[in-house]
């Protein structure tokens, strides 16, 4: 009788949660341009030094990609590590298995505010074979490639942990000439990541256009005199945002002038970083007649805002420009006011 | 005879020509190293002086051209003493200090590698402090030194273990400038401080060879005393900036550094300038060499992106953060407003 009123409980709580939940992730999964069905694309709550599967969290959130390739998820407000994977025939492990597909989202963790929408999409990879033999010094060595073909001028992080999710400084940072790499390491337990930047340079936040991935393995156990051989497939960052009508548009920026008068055709590029250096997070469109604009970071995120009418590089000499910074949880609009460059 | 007395006052203002001096000390182990050579190469060109140290291993250079030096001592027999900061600022006026510590001066040797990729080879050794391992210290390849080997190496090693060795793997072939550190504080990023290990390689800059592995032991020496960044290079050239941290309600700020860039692009890579942390009253003096335009700002920590709760705040005398200042001028006064970085989670 207990059991029975307890599962009665349960239920009318999830109906509880259906009926109240309006927000979550949603989105497409692709390999290589093609939409894959079937694939379970789950969500873990994140918190500072945990990182979902790799640190052993449970999912809060489980869904199956229709036959379109898109998912949808409903999530409590709060902040989540989302992964797709799919199994190859014969392989049972829960863990990415070499033949599986793929995509641990390199913007984790992504940011869920009430009522809105937030969009994730997911771009998988095979998982490659990874192979182990003994040597006098302990080593991880390998190849990072992008559609098959070893990646030059890139750069391999070894992380000792989750951190800030894999943001700031890494353990050490590997700088990769011809896509290869071999990097003696003391025995231990490393997180592999490996970025390559279109700009360049072995920091900033990764863009459009940049090529990044976990490794797939992670973490990755090296004990003494062991050699770990592995690849790490690297794919391309699309668009932070699908198309979606119904989609969270981003923080309503407002660009004025020192006299409040709004002014058009300014972008606002949000930063991680209060120097407002390297590649910016988002960048919006240019302001209308109104200096209204949407910058699309995730809802509740903090940012450092710059206003400005040209992009690429610093501002010019004499170019007007406007800062702003904007709090983790604040919603806007955010008013930033312009002024001139010497 | 109008062209000999144009000599003769030449020579007269010469002689009065306001002069710098080095006087100093070379050690080795704690005691005072006689009969070393230490040689001052002035960076701008020009003629450099060589001194040798006396039994009490000190020595003196009078009447050098003010300037910046290359310092370095070598012997006798395989010792040598490189300073932690090259060039050392010489101003006109009182002499300058510098201490030295001198250690042995090892030569690399190479290894064959049986299966490194062509073109790539590989460094490794032990870092020893007295002959003994040091454990922690973190081994930095620098593909020149024109940035005074400051702040990462394009790349490092992992800190050595209790037995001190270190090793970099995949070292594209070329020449390059050894140093390791150990660092007490936390972090293991920023300047070398007061009680912190380091070395540079005396056979600076070291080849690493196409599928060799150059075998080359690092000595380190301690860090006696924290001195301030370009310190006399204010005097030298009287250009700079002094002025006060404070917070947003214009209470002074400890323990900020304040940072100059030439770049507007602030925060890519290291500052051309930067003072020692503020202390309580927040004041701060940065040295600004030969002048110009300069984007201002200060933290609180060294390298990498600034942390949520860390102090930082830029000029905003200008919109852009920027700043001129002229040689020969001392902009007193400069207030640097900063705030704890928003937590970006």
């Amino acid at each position: 009788m207990a059991t029975v009123a307890s599962l009665a409980g349960v239920v009318l709580l999830g109906l509880a949660a259906r009926a109240g939940a309006d927000q979550g992730v949603r989105g497409r999964v692709s390999l290589g341009g093609t939409l894959v069905e079937g694939l379970v694309v789950r969500t873990y709550a994140y918190r500072p030094g945990t990182f979902g599967p790799w640190t052993g969290e449970r999912p809060v959130g489980e869904a199956r990609t229709a036959t379109d390739g898109t998912y949808r998820i409903e999530l409590p407000p709060g902040r989540y590590v989302v992964e797709g994977l799919a199994k190859a025939e014969g392989n049972t492990g829960s863990r990415p298995e070499p033949g599986d597909l793929w995509c641990l989202y390199s913007g984790s963790p992504v940011v869920v505010t009430a009522g809105a929408w937030t969009a994730v999409g997911l771009n998988l990879i095979r998982v490659p074979e990874e192979r182990r033999s003994r040597s006098e010094r302990s080593r991880i060595e390998g190849v990072i490639t992008f559609d098959g073909e070893p990646v030059e001028k890139c750069y391999l992080y070894l992380y000792s942990g989750p951190g800030a999710a894999f943001r700031g400084p890494a353990r050490r940072t590997v700088p990769v000439r011809t896509g290869r790499f071999r990097v003696a390491v003391p025995p231990g337990t490393y997180y592999l990541v490996a970025r390559k930047r279109a700009r360049g340079g072995s920091y900033g936040p990764i863009e459009v256009g940049d090529r990044f991935n976990f490794y797939a393995g992670n973490p990755v156990r090296v004990g003494a005199g062991e050699v770990v051989r592995l690849e790490m497939p690297l794919v391309e960052r699309l668009s932070q945002l699908e198309e979606d009508p119904d989609a969270y548009h981003g923080l309503l920026v407002m660009v004025t002038g020192q006299d409040g008068q709004p002014l058009a055709g300014y972008h606002v590029l949000a930063y991680p970083v209060p120097t407002r250096s390297g590649p910016p997070m988002a960048v919006s469109s240019p302001t209308g007649p109104d200096g209204r604009t949407f910058v699309p970071i995730p809802p509740g995120s903090a940012a450092y805002l710059r206003a400005r009418k040209s992009l690429g590089g610093p501002p010019a000499e004499g170019e007007p420009f406007g800062d702003a910074d904007v709090a983790e949880g604040e919603t806007g609009p955010v008013p930033i006011r312009v002024g001139v460059a010497r | 005879m109008r062209g000999w007395a144009l000599l003769l006052v030449g020579a007269i203002l010469s002689a009065c020509a306001p002069r710098a001096a080095v006087r100093g000390r070379v050690m080795h182990d704690g005691s005072p190293l006689a009969g070393a050579r230490v040689r001052l190469e002035p960076t701008n060109g020009g003629a450099g002086a060589e001194v040798r140290t006396g039994p009490d291993g000190r020595f003196e250079a009078p009447h050098l051209p003010p300037g910046p030096y290359r310092v370095e001592a070598r012997g006798p027999g395989p010792l040598a003493a490189i300073p932690g900061q090259n060039p050392v600022y010489l101003p006109p006026g009182q002499p300058v200090w510098i201490g030295l510590q001198a250690v042995p001066a090892e030569s690399p040797t190479f290894a064959l590698l049986a299966d490194a990729e062509p073109g790539f080879g590989s460094i490794a050794g032990r870092v020893l402090h007295r002959g003994r391992p040091v454990e922690g210290a973190v081994v930095s390849l620098y593909a020149d030194e024109s940035r005074g080997l400051r702040g990462p190496g394009i790349q490092d090693s992992f800190p050595t273990g209790p037995d001190g060795a270190y090793v970099i793997e995949g070292v594209l072939a070329g020449r390059y400038w050894v140093v390791a550190r150990k660092r007490l504080h936390e972090g293991g990023m920023g300047p070398v401080r007061k009680g912190d290990l380091y070395g540079i390689a005396p056979a600076n800059p070291v080849p690493i060879r196409d599928g060799q592995e150059t075998r080359l032991d690092i000595h380190l020496v301690k860090k006696e005393r924290d001195t301030a960044p370009d310190a006399g290079s204010l005097e030298l050239t009287g250009t700079g900036v002094r002025g006060r941290v404070v917070d947003p309600q214009g209470r002074p700020v400890a323990g900020v550094y304040v940072f100059a860039y030439r770049n507007r692009t602030i925060g890519h890579g290291m500052p051309d300038f930067r003072t020692l942390p503020t202390g309580p009253d927040g004041r701060f003096e940065l040295p600004l060499g030969e002048g110009g335009l300069f984007y201002l700002g200060g933290r609180e920590n060294s390298g990498g992106s600034p942390q949520p709760g860390e102090w930082f705040g830029f000029y905003e005398g200008s919109p852009d953060h920027g700043l001129v200042v002229p040689r020969g001028r001392v902009l007193e006064g400069v207030e640097i407003v900063v705030k704890r970085v928003l937590d970006g989670g």
